[in-house]
């Protein structure tokens, strides 16, 4: 199970950096949720602010406009790798992992660092996100945009 | 700072040890606290949610014209339009109030439409747009369970004549120039932090409608993720925007910007404000004015 699962979420990285936006898409259970909370001890997108807090309806929109030629903040395109390691898993199919991403645009390098939690689901024999939860090392500071989902 | 005064709980300081004096300084924008403070049942409101905090490397006048142009939306915003008119199945799941969808389907009307949204300028460069709930842009009245309960508590506030009044204030973006923008309904304000000529921080803070249901802080905080939010699909735009800007008047091709789009149409007020309407160059031409008035004190 653990190979399964640590297989699963470094295929979820690499579909993003190969901006197959709606095959990553596709890895969403119908209620999964991906979220980019601002604080680290932040239990609900109900007591505080989000830097993203989408369910997966508002999250093909996310994935639709990757996917249009007039997102300005993706013209150029961004290239990322996301480094996944450190990868734990959890009897109940719950993923702790580090991650690194590293984005190069229009001749500037950006770095994110985050700890992220995959809380993942069977569903017809296929794993599924219930929950990505992307927690930013300096998720308070001020951002730049930020197109590429983490 | 030289001088700290208040109105209604919000703290202002200057630099300035001489100057107009706060509510002076706010004018016709003291307005914009007045409703949002009006629209809590409990007739307060406080800081909740943290804040999100956005960083563009250019100019941070920009943030404050943009924040009250209305011929950007259907360029900037297009591919946030489309993505939003393309996924009808997305727009039902948005819960009952579909607060969301709309926001994202609302940058996508044509110039004769926004035409319709008056812009307000007042003196020291503040603007707010009007008419914005009433032009149909964002719906004006909800007819979920949220917002009927929330409304029947305003009524309990306010009486049933003063509430709707409350709730019929139409303004989007109030901007109090050169460092706040105020959104009443939404209970949001950002504060603009110039780092340099170049960079500049923009830190958008929400607010709790105190007296009202959680449901309805929850809102709150939607909409500012959804709109303000560094990663959202409408602002990452925007501040891809301020960025080419910056580049392309740090160029050497044109001294100049021409801003007179709708001057002709300017309309002098009584109260010393001035109309103009939606695409107008108003605000622009406004913030300027002022500033250089500031710069040649």
């Amino acid at each position: 199970v653990k190979d399964e699962l640590e297989t699963f979420v470094l295929r979820e990285a690499r579909l993003i950096d190969e901006r197959r936006f709606s095959d990553w898409l596709a890895l969403f259970s119908e209620d999964g949720i991906y979220w980019v909370p601002t604080r680290s001890d932040q239990v609900s997108p109900q007591e505080a602010l989000s830097l993203v807090y989408e369910p997966k309806a508002l999250l093909a929109m996310r994935v639709a406009r990757l996917e249009r030629p007039d997102m300005h903040v993706q013209s150029p395109a961004s290239r990322t790798v996301h480094h996944v390691s450190a990868v734990e898993v959890s009897g109940d199919l719950e993923v702790r992992s580090a991650l690194v991403v590293a984005e190069w645009r229009a001749g500037d390098a950006r770095w994110f660092a985050a700890r992220v939690l995959h809380r993942l689901r069977r569903e017809a024999q296929e794993l599924r996100i219930v929950l990505k939860r992307v927690d930013l090392i300096d998720s308070e500071a001020p951002q730049r945009a930020i197109a590429v989902p983490f | 700072v030289a001088r700290v005064e208040s109105y209604r709980g919000f703290v202002f300081g200057s630099h300035a040890a001489q100057g107009p004096g706060l509510a002076e300084f706010l004018g016709g924008l003291a307005s914009a606290f007045d409703n949002m403070l009006d629209r809590a049942p409990a007739g307060t409101v406080s800081r909740f949610g943290g804040e999100l905090r956005l960083e563009y490397r250019g100019n941070w006048k920009m943030f404050m014209e943009n924040a009250v142009d209305l011929v950007h939306p259907n360029f900037v915003h297009r591919s946030s339009v489309e993505a939003a008119r393309a996924q009808p199945q997305a727009l039902a799941a948005d819960g009952p109030t579909q607060q969301g969808a709309q926001m994202f389907l609302a940058n996508g009307m044509r110039a004769p439409e926004w035409d319709k949204v008056p812009l307000h300028a007042f003196p020291g460069g503040h603007v707010y747009m009007g008419g914005f709930y009433r032009s149909g842009v964002i719906a004006p009245e909800r007819a979920d369970p949220v917002y009927e309960r929330y409304r029947a508590q305003l009524v309990e506030r306010h009486g049933a004549e003063k509430a709707a009044a409350v709730l019929a204030v139409d303004r989007f973006n109030n901007l109090v120039w050169p460092t706040v923008s105020v959104n009443s309904r939404f209970a949001a304000l950002r504060v603009v932090q110039p780092l340099a000529a170049d960079r500049t921080v923009v830190e958008v803070q929400c607010f709790r409608l105190e007296g009202a249901d959680a449901a309805m802080h929850e809102l709150t905080l939607q909409f500012v993720n959804l709109a303000a939010s560094p990663a959202s699909l409408v602002a990452s735009d925007d501040l891809e925007l301020f960025e080419r800007c910056q580049r392309g008047l740090q160029g050497a091709a044109s001294d100049w910007i021409d801003v007179r789009r709708g001057a002709l149409a300017d309309r002098r007020q009584p109260d010393g404000s001035t109309l103009g309407s939606g695409t107008s160059e108003l605000a622009i031409r406004h913030q300027f004015a002022t500033w250089l008035q500031y710069m040649s004190q």
